[in-house]
């Protein structure tokens, strides 16, 4: 009895312990949208330089006019693909996903709308870096919100080098809203980020949520 | 002693399977922080009083980007000006800070290809005195292919029976291809 009885205690022993580990280090955008900064609004200083890595950023932007904007960054893995002359070429991916919201007290967090954009660059490691095909490997998707008033609008170009050993694209959002009884759209926010890759794969993202 | 052994032996490969999840965790901070890109070019400060005993700070920071080699090849190359207003009253005994603003505006130039752009602006505020109001507005103004420009607007107002305005200014940012930033405040 008392064998069991112990062995009881030491399962149920570590598996709370690993239960409570996971909560508390789980990272989830819910969090993100409920933390709050502190009363002079500032924005964390953050740069990064992605080498190879499978990670996902997410930021969060508070604008003083009760709009906030939150953005989930993803990398994908590089993957290799080799042509009949038996050379490497590879190719990676940055997924991006915005969306802005309405948090103004005593109401409850309203999203207003939502875009998507991805993009995939080809690289050989010694030569180039390229968008091989702009209408695959750039996507631009965004949504308006329900009651169809505020809409996201993308803008993106591709900006290679003279040698093409570096290649960028450059998206812009711009937040509108359209009011009651007018067709004319009213401008509100916009947020930019640059994706720079090199002919080695190496990806920077310049952007003002950072 | 060998049921011990077998249990020590679970508990330490869970324990260290809950290690290499909580490393391979998504956590923004964990992220590659390199903050030699960032680089402070220039900062300015100035002060002017407006009516009421209400002073007004100005700070201006300029930034520049520095990526490294592999990407010098490419010739854009990025600029932030960061602008920070707070204002404060004098009258109180430790210049209490009523409100304070911040606008940045984000440029990319080009020296080779002649070509520069304001790319995107931020604006925040805050008042900590329900008497007075801000309100910010920033936004691209790329009127030229050669020429990045943004525009900011700040009014700041004190309420009452007929609301007071104390400051109400414009602010355009001018970046051109080489990379030189002006900047000029027009009162309205």
């Amino acid at each position: 009895m008392k064998k069991y009885f112990l062995r009881f205690l030491f399962t149920f022993g570590i598996m709370c312990q690993i239960i409570l580990r996971n909560s508390c280090t789980r990272f989830n955008a819910e969090e993100v949208i409920d933390k709050n900064t502190s009363n002079l609004i500032s924005k964390e200083l953050f740069l990064g330089v992605a080498k190879n890595k499978t990670e996902r950023i997410i930021r969060k932007m508070i604008f003083g006019n009760g709009i906030e904007y939150v953005i989930e960054i993803a990398f994908s893995p590089e993957s290799t693909l080799s042509s009949k002359d038996c050379t490497h070429i590879y190719r990676k991916g940055v997924s991006v996903k915005g969306t802005y919201f309405m948090n103004v007290s005593n109401k409850p967090i309203k999203e207003l709308a939502s875009h998507k954009f991805k993009v995939t660059f080809t690289y050989d490691k010694k030569t180039f870096c390229e968008i091989s095909n702009a209408k695959e490997d750039i996507i631009c998707k965004s949504k308006r919100s329900i009651d169809k008033k505020w809409k996201i609008k993308q803008n993106n170009e591709i900006l290679s080098s003279k040698d093409d050993s570096v290649c960028a694209v450059s998206l812009i959002t711009n937040l509108y809203k359209n009011p009651k009884f007018s067709t004319k759209s009213v401008y509100y926010e916009n947020f930019h980020i640059d994706f720079r890759c090199s002919k080695n794969g190496n990806i920077i993202l310049n952007s003002s949520v950072f | 002693m060998r049921k011990f052994i077998s249990y020590l032996l679970t508990i330490f490969t869970l324990c260290g399977f809950d290690f290499y999840s909580m490393a391979c965790n998504v956590n923004g901070m964990d992220f590659a922080e390199n903050l030699n890109i960032l680089e402070l070019e220039k900062q300015t400060s100035t002060e002017t009083m407006l009516a009421n005993g209400i002073k007004k700070k100005e700070n201006v920071v300029y930034l520049k980007y520095n990526y490294g080699e592999d990407f010098l090849e490419s010739h854009y190359e990025y600029k932030t000006v960061r602008l920070e207003i707070t204002y404060c009253d004098i009258n109180s005994n430790y210049d209490r800070v009523i409100a304070a603003a911040y606008m940045e505006f984000n440029f990319r130039y080009n020296s080779e290809l002649n070509e520069c752009k304001c790319l995107s602006t931020i604006h925040g505020q805050v008042c900590n005195d329900s008497k007075y109001d801000l309100k910010v507005f920033t936004r691209t103004k790329n009127l030229s292919y050669d020429l990045g420009e943004s525009f900011g607007s700040i009014d700041f107002i004190k309420k009452g029976i007929v609301n007071k305005q104390l400051d109400n200014s414009d602010v355009i940012f001018c970046c051109e291809s080489l990379g030189n930033i002006t900047h000029r405040i027009q009162q309205t």
